[in-house]
């Protein structure tokens, strides 16, 4: 039977081979942790977009007499169909950093439905995270637009 | 000496790679338990805007009580526990067209979350 001693030190030449290697997996490791951080960030900003289009879409039904596009305009900065979410709007989901809404009605012949007798269009409103890229959009049928 | 020289290189390359490393595991448990945290707060906060919405539920049957507990009083007056660990406030937003503004703040990590979501009860 053979039995190997590690009881003799390292020598130089070890150790100058083995630091970097060290060296090396770490920033490996680091950077897949990284990519993990920036994954989570993006899932984040997912939820959010989620969270934003949701609560346009609902008040969007809440206010039923109103154009679709009148009621996101009211929530976005400078009163327009496209441009930030406003932070103090209750359509944010945090109140946090802004997200980028856009939003409009789309008038393709032969798309509109009927609902009800009231002509309905395909409504679209999206929501970029502009920190991560996250976007959600939904697309939907209006009868006042 | 050549023993000094190679135990300062080592701490010296230790302190350079393992640092950051660490500092980065740091930063991965972190954002884990944010998602996790924002995820819990969302599937909250989408129960209680469809309980809302499909049994037209009154703003006023969400309670958060002194234990940091969300609860729901049902028609029959059982209470509910839907969520450990928050507060926060579900009001009608009467300049919104009667919509339940449900706003939840997570307390399980540090700095908390919240999150906002709209209801509008079908009446």
């Amino acid at each position: 039977m053979v039995v190997k001693s590690f009881s003799r030190g390292f020598s130089l030449a070890e150790i100058l081979v083995a630091i970097p290697l060290v060296a090396v997996i770490s920033m490996s490791l680091a950077y897949f942790g990284s990519i993990y951080s920036f994954s989570n960030s993006q899932t984040i900003g997912r939820f959010r977009c989620q969270i934003a289009v949701h609560n346009l879409l609902t008040l969007v039904q809440a206010a039923s007499d109103t154009a679709a596009l009148t009621v996101v305009s009211r929530h976005i900065q400078g009163g327009g169909t496209a441009g930030p979410l406003l932070t103090s709007s209750p359509a944010h989901p945090d109140g946090s950093s802004a997200l980028t809404v856009s939003s409009s009605v789309s008038s393709v012949t032969g798309y509109g439905m009927t609902f009800g007798g009231s002509p309905a269009m395909p409504f679209h409103v999206a929501v970029t995270d502009e920190t991560t890229g996250a976007r959600s959009e939904i697309i939907t049928y209006v009868t006042t637009h | 000496m050549e023993l000094l020289s190679v135990i300062a290189l080592s701490t010296i390359f230790a302190g350079i790679s393992l640092g950051p490393l660490m500092m980065q595991f740091s930063l991965v448990f972190e954002s884990n338990a944010r998602v996790a945290e924002v995820n819990r707060l969302m599937e909250a906060a989408l129960l209680v805007s469809r309980t809302i919405t499909q049994s037209r539920a009154f703003a006023s049957s969400f309670a958060f009580t002194g234990d940091e507990n969300l609860t729901w009083t049902d028609e029959t007056g059982q209470v509910h526990t839907i969520l450990e660990q928050v507060t926060g406030s579900i009001t009608t937003d009467a300049s919104n067209d009667q919509t339940v503004v449900i706003r939840l703040e997570g307390k399980r990590i540090p700095g908390g979350a919240t999150v906002r979501m709209l209801a509008y009860p079908l009446r």
